[in-house]
């Protein structure tokens, strides 16, 4: 009894045993624990690089940075809508139910992508009162070239969200880190809070296939030089266009791959 | 002679090198009780599961109202309903909203009178005034609202994945006559899953027993004796 009332070494050990295990079973911990901090190092290595030369340096750098903040997180957010609700499901274990309604698999998808709308309408709501009320950030600032910047970000943010759900309906919720992870691995390449120019060649031909680096660069583009570059806007456009459909088309094959997995059923 | 209303010729899943069932053949006729019987891992749930639609049988074909299942999915999932003890309703909704999703989902019409139908017959009305969500319910009554979703279409034909399986033998036996009732009154076709043979007995009008993915008796309830000795 007396050895209950002290710390046991032997306790200690298998719990902190336990900790560990559980972590290194768990992937998205894993990602969160070696990949995120590798992220987050050169998102702001490249952004100091970037503030720190001379022609960089402006008065309109609140502007920029809050508005690149905002509309990044459309894109995240637009992601993670799509995706977590099809886990909440899961989770739920309600999603078998779904699929012996007569939904079908587009009806499935657009029913999420509308849903994120209205979802992401209250998000970008709330960045704005608050962007305005403590940095006096005006998005206006955008003006008409706000829209195509938006939808573009959003279809994107869908594009991802939509390859996310794919990887959760065949492999299941053990690839729930792709949900919380992939707008962030590719956050270093899309040149959110800095210009293209500052990455070392390898980067930079991610950032070309990527259209979320194109509208940052215009965004910088409007608000430094007061120039609108049209066909970033279009070469954007385009490759979200294609990346819509890849995704959809990702979706239905892995939708397949799980009803013959037998892992559709389980999820 | 008369038609069966679910059809399987020459099933077969296979998930890389296991085979979960072989070659398994089996008409089910309208207005029974059929029970598929089996010890735990011998492919009920994966067989209900092709039946539904959610797994590809790796050969084989799926009649289901003479169609087949891959090719008119969408119209047989629009007359049949399932549930199951592996399945839950959304946990952060309640009892209502869950319903009202899957009702604007079959497309019913006036879907609050019948709504307020099922909840009436499985017991649920002072639940749905309190707003409970279905996180908060026990397992009986999780069980019984999963039985209302699965009428909510007025199917022709209700799979039931053992779904007693999590419930006390009382709990169990309620949701069993509750099931016989429905049956009664509505005359469906019920394809049944179970591993509890009393449970079978009770219900069921025919039987298949199945055991390491093969079926290895099937009849009438009352026609297969010492079925117990088969487990």
């Amino acid at each position: 009894m007396k050895a209950l009332n002290y710390p046991s070494y032997q306790r200690i050990k298998t719990l902190t045993k336990y900790y560990i295990l559980t972590s290194m079973h768990n992937k998205s911990r894993l990602f969160i624990i070696i990949l995120w901090p590798i992220i987050d190092l050169f998102i702001w290595g490249f952004t100091t690089l970037y503030l720190i030369r001379p022609e960089s340096q402006s008065s309109f750098f609140l502007s920029l940075t809050l508005g690149s903040f905002i509309l990044w997180n459309l894109t995240i957010k637009a992601q993670q809508e799509i995706s977590c609700q099809l886990m909440e499901d899961v989770f739920s274990q309600n999603f078998n139910n779904l699929l012996i309604t007569p939904l079908k698999k587009g009806e499935i998808l657009i029913s999420l992508i509308i849903s994120s709308i209205v979802k992401l309408f209250l998000v970008f709501s709330f960045l704005l009162f608050f962007a305005s009320l403590f940095y006096s950030f005006n998005i206006l600032k955008f003006s008409f070239w706000l829209l195509p910047f938006f939808a573009n970000l959003l279809i994107f943010g869908w594009s991802l969200g939509i390859v996310a759900s794919g990887f959760i309906l065949r492999f299941g919720l053990k690839m729930d880190f792709i949900t919380w992870t992939l707008a962030f691995m590719i956050q270093p390449f899309s040149c959110v809070f800095y210009s293209r120019s500052i990455l070392p060649y390898s980067f930079k031909i991610v950032s070309w296939l990527l259209p979320t680096s194109y509208i940052f660069e215009g965004m910088r583009k409007i608000i430094l030089e007061q120039n609108l570059s049209l066909f970033h806007l279009y070469l954007s456009f385009s490759l979200n266009i294609l990346y819509l459909i890849c995704a959809c088309l990702f979706f239905v094959f892995m939708f397949n791959w799980a009803k013959k997995s037998g892992n559709l059923a389980k999820i | 002679m008369k038609k069966p209303i679910i059809e399987i010729q020459n099933l077969t899943k296979r998930f890389k090198n296991k085979t979960v069932f072989n070659n398994i053949n089996l008409k089910v006729y309208s207005g029974e009780i059929f029970g598929l019987l089996g010890p735990n891992g011998s492919g009920k749930t994966t067989l209900i599961q092709a039946l539904l639609g959610t797994i590809k049988p790796s050969k084989g074909t799926i009649k289901i109202f003479d169609k087949n299942l891959e090719k008119s999915l969408s119209w047989i999932h629009s007359k049949i309903n399932s549930a199951s003890a592996y399945s839950n309703l959304q946990k952060q909704l309640t009892i209502m909203e869950n319903l009202l999703t899957f009702a604007g989902l079959y497309g019913i019409e006036n879907p609050k009178q019948k709504i307020n139908q099922l909840i009436k017959f499985f017991d649920l009305k002072n639940y749905v005034n309190q707003k409970t969500k279905v996180i908060n319910l026990s397992s009986g009554e999780n069980t019984r609202l999963l039985l209302c979703k699965a009428l909510i279409n007025d199917p022709k034909i209700l799979f039931l994945d053992e779904p007693t399986a999590s419930l006390d033998p009382n709990i169990a036996r309620k949701v069993q006559n509750l099931i016989l009732k429905v049956h009664k009154q509505r005359s469906l076709t019920i394809f049944y899953t179970s591993h509890n043979l009393a449970e079978i007995k009770r219900l069921c009008t025919r039987i298949a027993f199945l055991k390491k993915g093969k079926i290895i008796k099937i009849g009438p309830t009352t026609a297969l004796k010492k079925l117990a000795k088969l487990y």
